[in-house]
């Protein structure tokens, strides 16, 4: 219950930190990727239940927050949660190099498959798309280490039976 | 969980969100309750980051009073808004004159707004404004700052409205330029790689001579419930082309107004003052 509620308070809080943050002009404008790196982060340290329900909560949130159908977050966080499980078992999710690499490749995923997913549905037009690719690898890999630096004394591991 | 299990879920996820997909309704009662239930925290970040930004501009010695600065913005733009209406009705009179006709301009109302949030991914070139549904705003109504033409209303929460703002690309308004009837559509191009919203006009006459500097405001052309007053300035124009086909012009404008966290802006309503 009580890691129920500060993940609540992290997402809710992530979120508007997120919302209020400018947009990075050079990389698209696109930008940090608190929220995902939470989700991200949290699927590396709760249960597979936990981290289900939280992946599909944070992916409501995050597409209800923006102007567009819900889709990219609601497409891509559970491929992302799906991956994260079956490989966590053989990643050392506390190595900076392991976070450096998840984070980036995450952001990744989520603005490729955004992109797609916009051209698709044809909801908007997309520009600086190859910008935007590479804005979020590097933009992924720098915020994931940081997010996990700020909530490992807060969310405790329960991938191994609860040994932090 | 077992493997089993674990590949239902997966797929169960993937079901629900192709069922949310494709069914708008379901996609706005969602957004609106998540959006409702947000809106005190958003509403807190706005409130900490107005006066964190307050109280930097107070230590780097540009003192500022917020409530002074809304009501000197309101007053602005209700000046600008009545000069845009006088020079729409002196050259309408002129035309008037010769037809011995006679047409009525309405007037229209200004709710105040702050600007509570951004949009979350940066995809969008959008902001988010206090007063909701429960101020009885409406979609697709515009939103303006003392420098002119912001964007306009769309999905309207219960506390909170989102802007769609002028350099994003599914942005489209009737324009006209100032000093002459020249219309055409003015539609956003998103931003540059320095953030500088671009914006553009397009189906303008091409046999009609328009120039650099040229005004574009909108003109009051509305359709699907819209409603953008005529005479709110959108820019200035920049750079003129003709268009692929050979059948128009188009011209780059240069927007004076943005949306920024720290503006006060205004949606208008069709109400008289």
């Amino acid at each position: 219950m009580k890691t129920s509620l500060l993940l609540l308070l992290f997402f809710v809080s992530a979120a508007i930190i997120q919302q209020l943050s400018p947009n990075i002009t050079f990389f698209g404008n696109i930008k940090f990727p608190f929220f995902s790196s939470i989700m991200v982060y949290a699927c590396f340290r709760l249960s597979k239940r936990n981290a289900w329900i939280c992946s599909l909560l944070s992916a409501i949130i995050f597409d209800s927050l923006e102007p567009g159908p819900y889709g990219p977050a609601l497409l891509t966080y559970p491929v992302i949660t799906f991956l994260i499980l079956k490989f966590r078992n053989n990643l050392f999710h506390e190595g900076l190099v392991t976070q450096i690499i998840c984070g980036g490749m995450c952001y990744f995923f989520i603005t490729l498959t955004s992109g797609f997913f916009f051209l698709i549905t044809n909801v908007r037009e997309i520009d600086f798309f190859p910008l935007k690719l590479i804005g979020s690898l590097f933009l992924g890999s720098i915020t994931l280490p940081i997010c996990s630096y700020l909530l490992s004394n807060s969310i405790p591991s329960e991938e191994r039976g609860g040994i932090r | 969980m077992n493997k089993k299990n674990y590949r239902k879920g997966f797929f169960i996820v993937i079901a629900t969100a192709v069922v949310l997909l494709g069914w708008p309704k379901i996609t706005n009662i969602g957004k609106s309750l998540i959006r409702s239930v947000s809106f005190p925290a958003e509403r807190v970040g706005a409130n900490i980051n107005l006066r964190a930004s307050d109280a930097a501009s107070m230590i780097s010695g540009i003192g500022s009073g917020p409530e002074r600065e809304k009501q000197l913005s309101l007053q602005l733009v209700q000046a600008q808004s009545e000069l845009n209406r006088l020079r729409n009705i002196e050259s309408e009179n002129v035309r008037l004159r010769k037809a011995l006709g006679f047409k009525k301009t309405t007037p229209y109302n200004l709710i105040p707004a702050n600007v509570i949030n951004r949009n979350i991914s940066g995809w969008w070139n959008t902001i988010r404004l206090e007063p909701g549904a429960n101020k009885k705003i409406k979609a697709n109504h515009a939103v303006l700052s003392p420098d002119g033409l912001v964007g306009k209303t769309f999905q309207i929460n219960r506390y909170s409205c989102e802007v769609l703002l002028l350099s994003d690309p599914a942005f489209r308004v009737a324009a006209k330029l100032s000093d002459y009837d020249v219309f055409g559509i003015v539609k956003g191009m998103g931003k540059t790689l320095t953030g500088q919203p671009l914006v553009r006009m397009e189906f303008i006459n091409k046999n009609i001579k328009i120039e650099i500097g040229d005004e574009v405001v909108t003109s009051g052309f509305n359709h699907n419930n819209n409603f953008f007053p005529s005479g709110i300035h959108i820019g200035y124009i920049e750079k003129i082309y003709i268009d692929d086909s050979g059948l128009f012009q188009h011209a780059e404008i240069i927007p004076r107004a943005t949306g920024g966290l720290l503006d006060f802006l205004f949606i208008a309503d069709e109400g008289k003052n």
